[in-house]
């Protein structure tokens, strides 16, 4: 697995996100949509609802984001990359790709929430450090079940199914630890919501380490 | 003869089934206070009131009532007049009083008999003082020579405050769950043998074990339920325990649709064993790690000791192990019959083909 491969299959990634940018452009629609419906319905926020409607909306991008990342791929061309590159060195670079694309849309989504609906963080380097944490665990669940669903039908519903259950306690612990940020603590604070969000990530990249090279083959 | 040898354990899960139904549904609870009226008392005067116990047989050996404060502190009832197996009226003088330095105390109750031994009924009378006089307190609530209680060794359940009969839910309520556990790790197993071996033997074994989990963690659910409804008053409540059981069903439903929206059966065997991995790798931080590190209205979670002395005596686990053996050998069973189901359906339809 060389480095370099990964960096030019992750420049080919945002290549084409930007080719076909109607699809990541939904997404962001999706988004400021939602922030600007929830500003315009739910009034004067307190801590814990702007914290709920943030982690909602975020769960939703998540999954829209998420569900895309082994979308397009016919088998065809999906012979042809592995014959180019090592599909272990696919999935990690897609993965890479969905954790900058997920962190971004984090910082996006919060800055729209504070535009609109603002809100002081005690430490902004401590949010920026939990949505790095969460999306470590978020982006490898998303990228895996989403190369499951794509082998079979209805891939949406199906990434749905397989992904809201296997992200609950992730979405979970990010809430909590989120809502204790708001309110003015350090993102280690929060003990076991840290703890668990890190065995999650732990769980999650050495699942799919071992699980990878049995199913590619398919 | 050689078909009873084959099929030992189904027979021993039968065995054990009769076994767990007939004693744990027979063998009563131990003799228990069930209900004391009116519990509320100011010291230092005359007062009445009434103990309903259960299972009990106050008209064979009049008891002994006792009141207690804080683990040391005891004083005996002065009169106690017996209404019916189950009722007792008592008097007492309260002393003007009490053995501690507060106003309010809550004192346990402790009825001893020859016939139904000790039973305790914790922190149900609330006595209250209008002065505090601690050593003329202490004097009154110390007795001449320390209580001697009765010990009863007949067979009998444990009585508990709040679960009275519902406690025999254990032999079905926790054995469906460890069923649920062994025929997950079973599914575990076969799964990774269908990405090693690539057999479809071992995928159509993975799949039925998922199946009839699926069947005893909705089971547990439901018995789970029907428990709280008894002794929490609700039929859910927010306990993380509950919603990671509800949210472990949850990945498994998701790995029957997976299961039935692929057509390919290499493809599907792979995928949904690469999943089923994935999700019995997700089961054990849901069910076992995370109840544990937030409160929780479980045993074993929370802080809360789980099989201790507190929730599990002996009596109870001599039904309570052969009923999670029994659980986990029918749950086998029924998934062997249900692979064969499917081997059926899969050669009817190569037939039809």
């Amino acid at each position: 697995m060389r480095f370099i491969d990964i960096k030019v299959l992750i420049w080919k990634d945002i290549q084409r996100e930007f080719r076909s940018f109607h699809q990541l452009g939904a997404v962001i629609a999706f988004l400021s949509g939602t922030s600007y419906l929830v500003y315009f319905f739910s009034g004067k926020e307190t801590f814990e609802e702007w914290n709920l409607l943030f982690w909602i909306v975020y769960l939703f991008v998540s999954f829209f984001t998420g569900y895309r990342v082994f979308e397009e791929e016919l088998v065809k061309y999906r012979v042809l990359t592995y014959q180019l590159y090592h599909p272990n060195v696919i999935y990690l670079a897609r993965n890479i790709y969905l954790f900058l694309l997920l962190v971004l849309l984090g910082i996006l989504l919060f800055l729209i929430f504070n535009l609109l609906m603002p809100i002081s963080v005690g430490y902004l380097f401590d949010w920026f450090l939990l949505l790095i944490t969460f999306n470590i665990g978020n982006s490898i669940i998303l990228s895996f079940n989403s190369f499951l669903s794509s082998q079979s039908v209805n891939q949406t519903l199906m990434f749905s199914v397989l992904v809201l259950p296997l992200t609950f306690p992730l979405f979970g612990a990010g809430f909590l630890t989120s809502l204790l940020l708001l309110q003015g603590g350090h993102i280690l604070d929060s003990g076991s919501q840290l703890k668990i969000m890190v065995g999650i990530n732990l769980f999650s990249i050495a699942l799919v380490s071992i699980l990878l090279p049995y199913i590619w083959k398919n | 003869m050689r078909f009873l040898g084959l099929a030992w354990w189904k027979w021993m899960s039968i065995v054990l089934f009769v076994y767990v139904i007939t004693r744990g549904l027979l063998v009563p609870l131990k003799p228990g206070i069930l209900n004391i009226n009116p519990s509320r008392f100011q010291v230092g005067q005359s007062v009445e009131f009434e103990i309903e116990g259960y299972n009990s047989f106050y008209t064979k050996a009049t008891p002994r009532v006792f009141f207690k404060i804080s683990d040391q502190y005891l004083c005996r009832a002065d009169s106690i007049e017996v209404i019916s197996e189950t009722k007792l009226k008592i008097k007492h003088l309260f002393h003007n009083y009490l053995p501690v330095n507060q106003k309010i105390v809550m004192a346990s109750v402790i009825v001893d008999s020859e016939v139904d031994g000790a039973s305790v009924m914790p922190s149900k009378l609330i006595l209250s003082q209008d002065s505090i006089e601690l050593e003329e307190g202490i004097a009154a609530w110390t007795l001449d020579k320390p209580a001697q209680f009765n010990l009863k060794h007949k067979y009998h359940f444990p009585f508990r405050n709040i679960l009275y009969e519902t406690i025999r839910n254990t032999f079905f309520h926790v054995s469906l769950w460890f069923g649920m556990f062994a025929l997950m790790f079973g599914s575990l197993y076969y799964s990774y043998r269908v990405l090693k071996y690539s057999k479809p033997e071992d995928d159509l074994r993975a799949y039925s074990m998922v199946y009839v989990a699926v069947i005893f963690g909705v089971l547990g659910l439901m018995t789970g339920s029907l428990w709280a409804r008894f002794t929490w008053d609700t039929w859910w409540t927010n306990d993380i325990k509950l919603n990671m059981a509800a949210l472990s069903m949850l990945i498994y439903i998701a790995y029957l649709i997976l299961r039935a929206s692929i057509d390919d059966p290499d493809r599907r065997a792979k995928i949904t064993a690469a999943y089923n991995v994935f999700a019995v790798v997700a089961i054990i931080p849901l069910i076992f790690v995370l109840p544990r590190l937030t409160d929780s209205l479980h045993p074993g979670n929370g802080g809360n000791p789980a099989f201790g002395s507190d929730d599990m005596d002996n009596a109870l686990r001599t039904v309570f192990y052969p009923s999670v053996t029994a659980f986990i050998l029918l749950g086998f069973w029924m998934a062997d019959l249900w692979k064969r189901v499917c081997v059926l359906d899969a050669q009817d339809s190569l037939d039809f083909d």
